[in-house]
């Protein structure tokens, strides 16, 4: 096992465990607010201010996501915003995903010699966080009363999903999305309920509910292949995972309090303001590290 | 401590907290419930 004093990081022993937890804390609290698992977030910042190289921030942040995303599917199972054939279909391809998403992490990470891999990397977070931005800044994605991409794939065989309205969606095109998304997920590090969600509401047509407590199942999956395959190679650590689980537990239940009490379009657009400081923060560490070549 | 084992704590651990945290919250949120039912209905 790795001891805190190995983890390479500009900080050192109780003052890295008080920032990961205060971390963990800061990204309940948006998990709680926003109801967004975390990952894209954390990631990328355990390697822009803790210094964590991205294999051992990936790895880890995939095991905090195992936690982050165990206790809301739960709820959601309980209150029936499961769907349980897609969340079966997906997880199953985007736990696979998340191992060739894992592997091809590595085979970068033995390619690509630093701080290209860093920079690379951090190509990917902005991406991803300013597309994030955009669909959280957008109206609300109400349910088409049209037909899901799904559901026009011309590619048998089909399966009937949905409770509210039942759609006859493409198997093979179920099964792709969730292998996409799991590559994704498993390659960044991250459980992927930001990619999830709007996957979910626009190719496969399943309501807002519907979308976040299956989500939730699925990242739950990818999180586990996730953490298997960087755990396997030394590249996660309980020493990160700890502080950000114990501090996130309690920043949950503050952000849901907190979200109560604000209106929802400016939790919204809030959010979306917020991804993009995060993909500003990366930006300029971008900026700094090529300068630096 | 084998990797095995250390695998074994970066699943576990996470599910175990994910778990008994919603479950902790969730009996309290029920027990505040039920005061406030019981002290309305004194």
């Amino acid at each position: 096992m790795t001891s805190l004093n190995e983890i390479p990081s500009v900080l050192r022993g109780p003052v890295l465990l008080g920032a990961l937890t205060g971390m963990g804390l800061a990204v309940g609290l948006l998990t709680g607010l926003f109801g967004i698992g975390g990952g894209i977030i954390v990631t990328p910042l355990l390697n822009v201010l803790l210094g964590i190289p991205y294999p051992l921030a990936a790895g880890s942040s995939l095991s905090f996501a195992l936690g982050a995303s165990s206790g809301g599917w739960v709820r959601h199972m309980r209150l029936g915003n499961v769907e349980h054939k897609t969340a079966i279909a997906m997880s199953i391809a985007a736990a696979c995903g998340a191992v060739l998403g894992g592997q091809l992490h590595m085979a970068l990470k033995s390619s690509l010699r630093e701080p290209r891999l860093t920079l690379t990397l951090h190509a990917l977070f902005i991406l991803t966080l300013a597309a994030v931005a955009w669909l959280t800044w957008r109206q609300p994605l109400t349910e088409a009363g049209g037909r899901c991409l799904l559901e026009r794939l011309p590619l048998p065989p089909r399966i009937s999903i949905g409770g509210e309205q039942v759609r006859r969606v493409s198997l093979p095109g179920l099964l792709a999305a969730g292998a996409a998304g799991g590559v994704f997920g498993g390659l960044l590090g991250i459980g992927g309920g930001a990619i999830f969600v709007p996957l979910l509401l626009l190719v496969v047509g399943l309501s807002i509910r519907q979308a976040v407590g299956t989500s939730l199942g699925v990242v739950l999956f990818l999180s586990l292949a996730g953490v298997l395959t960087y755990g396997l190679r030394g590249q996660a650590s309980i020493w990160i995972v700890g502080p950000l689980l114990l501090g996130s537990g309690f920043g949950v239940q503050a952000g849901a309090w907190l979200c109560q009490r604000l209106e929802g379009p400016r939790i919204r657009r809030s959010f979306a303001v917020l991804v993009l400081l995060v993909a500003a923060c990366i930006a300029a560490d971008f900026v700094a590290k090529c300068r630096r070549l | 401590m084998p990797k095995s084992a250390e695998i074994l704590l970066l699943v576990l651990l996470p599910l175990a907290w994910g778990l008994g945290i919603e479950q902790f919250f969730d009996w309290l949120r029920n027990r505040r419930h039920d005061r406030k039912r019981a002290g309305r209905n004194l």
